[in-house]
């Protein structure tokens, strides 16, 4: 049985600091979306006030935390801002869109296009902009990787991490240490040094 | 253990950032850092979900009803007025220093709007108690008109502590009075009696 309650702002937490981890977590998860980098997001909405829309839906109880499942509210947060984000980089503001062709009145019916360029419909996608706006995606993705590389030259250890990830391997600690044959502190040690490293790559 | 590997850039880059992501939770000190790179003042973030969160509390509190919480709102709303307060008193010792009056008067006036500004001070930092010697002496030696608006601001003081009867006392003393502290003063009595 799941205890669902309304998160209930007066409750003995520090928001300040659970706001503020939120909005570096949203920002971090944005850098993954080369369409959310720098201001460029859409609707106008910043990391700050997607973080704010997100606390007071569940103060209002809009939204229910289901303590049981996530006793930290940090945690339960994370998650759902992971899904807010990722949802705003592939939102309607963020999708562009094209006429086609036509129905059968006679007015236009568009295909919406996703960030990565791919149709909706699973079809491969003729117009020029289109392709021009995944390319523009693709290599603003590149350039970053590029950058990290850069940035660990001097560091084999880190750079290992990259490619092994660039080559396929799970994301989780537990997989990289069996994949690089290191204890999963080690991987996590080398992980904390990467993101410290790509706060400072701009 | 390998998935299948990530063929776009972009799937690449996601696939880096999950790996980041996986690692153990940032220090504050990180945190504090993501944000300076993305332009943002760390403090400043941090005032703003607090008072988000507050903002949000009173605004429940006002629904609710609950006689603890209403006072507790009292409270907040004491702090705006503390400001105004301040202004007043600054304001009315300016006025009387151009109207010709001694100059040490309004120097002593200027040293009882300090003592507030001390007395507040502990209030904000937790120190009631010696915010209730503070204040007790500032009514003991201030002009009338100062010990209208002190005791209006320490009435505040003792709700929050929950001393109903001592701010009732403070309200009782100023109920006489023939100005806007008077009229507050009645009025903050009836809303203590429907409480209770």
């Amino acid at each position: 049985m799941t205890e669902e309650l309304a998160l209930d702002p007066s409750t003995d937490v520090d928001w300040g600091l659970i706001g503020k981890t939120l909005v570096a977590h949203a920002i971090r998860r944005a850098r993954r979306y080369p369409r959310l980098r720098g201001n460029f997001w859409p609707k106008g909405q910043g990391p700050e006030d997607i973080v704010s829309e997100l606390m007071v839906r569940y103060w209002s109880g809009a939204r229910k935390w289901d303590r049981k499942r996530y006793p930290d509210p940090l945690i339960f947060f994370m998650m759902h801002l992971n899904g807010m984000i990722d949802a705003l980089a592939k939102s309607a503001s963020a999708r562009y869109e094209r006429p086609t062709r036509q129905s059968e009145d006679g007015s236009e019916l568009t295909d919406r296009v996703d960030l990565r360029g791919q149709e909706i419909s699973g079809r491969s996608i003729a117009d020029p902009e289109s392709e021009l706006l995944r390319e523009e995606q693709e290599a603003a993705a590149h350039r970053r990787i590029e950058c990290l590389k850069e940035a660990v030259a001097g560091q084999p250890e880190l750079g290992e991490v990259l490619d092994a990830l660039l080559d396929g391997c799970e994301p989780k600690p537990r997989h990289l240490a069996s994949r690089l044959d290191q204890p999963v502190r080690e991987i996590n040690n080398r992980l904390r040094r990467l993101r410290r490293i790509d706060i400072t790559v701009a | 253990m390998k998935s299948k590997k990530p063929k776009t850039a972009v799937d690449k880059l996601a696939r880096i950032y999950d790996a980041l992501d996986a690692a153990p939770r940032e220090s504050e000190e990180e945190v504090d850092a993501l944000l300076r790179s993305a332009g943002l003042n760390p403090e400043n973030v941090e005032k703003r979900f607090r008072n988000l969160a507050e903002a949000t509390m009173k605004r429940t509190t006002a629904r609710s009803g609950d006689v603890g919480e209403k006072i507790l709102a009292w409270f907040e709303s004491f702090l705006d007025e503390a400001s105004q307060i301040l202004s007043v008193g600054q304001l009315a010792t300016q006025t009387r220093s151009v109207g010709g009056e001694q100059e040490d008067t309004a120097m002593l006036e200027g040293s009882v709007r300090e003592e507030h500004r001390l007395a507040l001070y502990l209030v904000f930092n937790g120190q009631y108690e010696q915010a209730k010697e503070r204040f007790t002496e500032l009514i003991q030696h201030a002009s009338d008109w100062e010990e209208s608006w002190l005791r209006w601001s320490f009435h505040h003081v003792l709700l929050r502590q929950g001393q109903t009867d001592e701010a009732r006392e403070q309200l009782e003393a100023l109920v006489d009075v023939d100005d806007e502290y008077g009229d507050r003063a009645r009025r903050r009595l009836r809303e203590l009696d429907r409480l209770n």
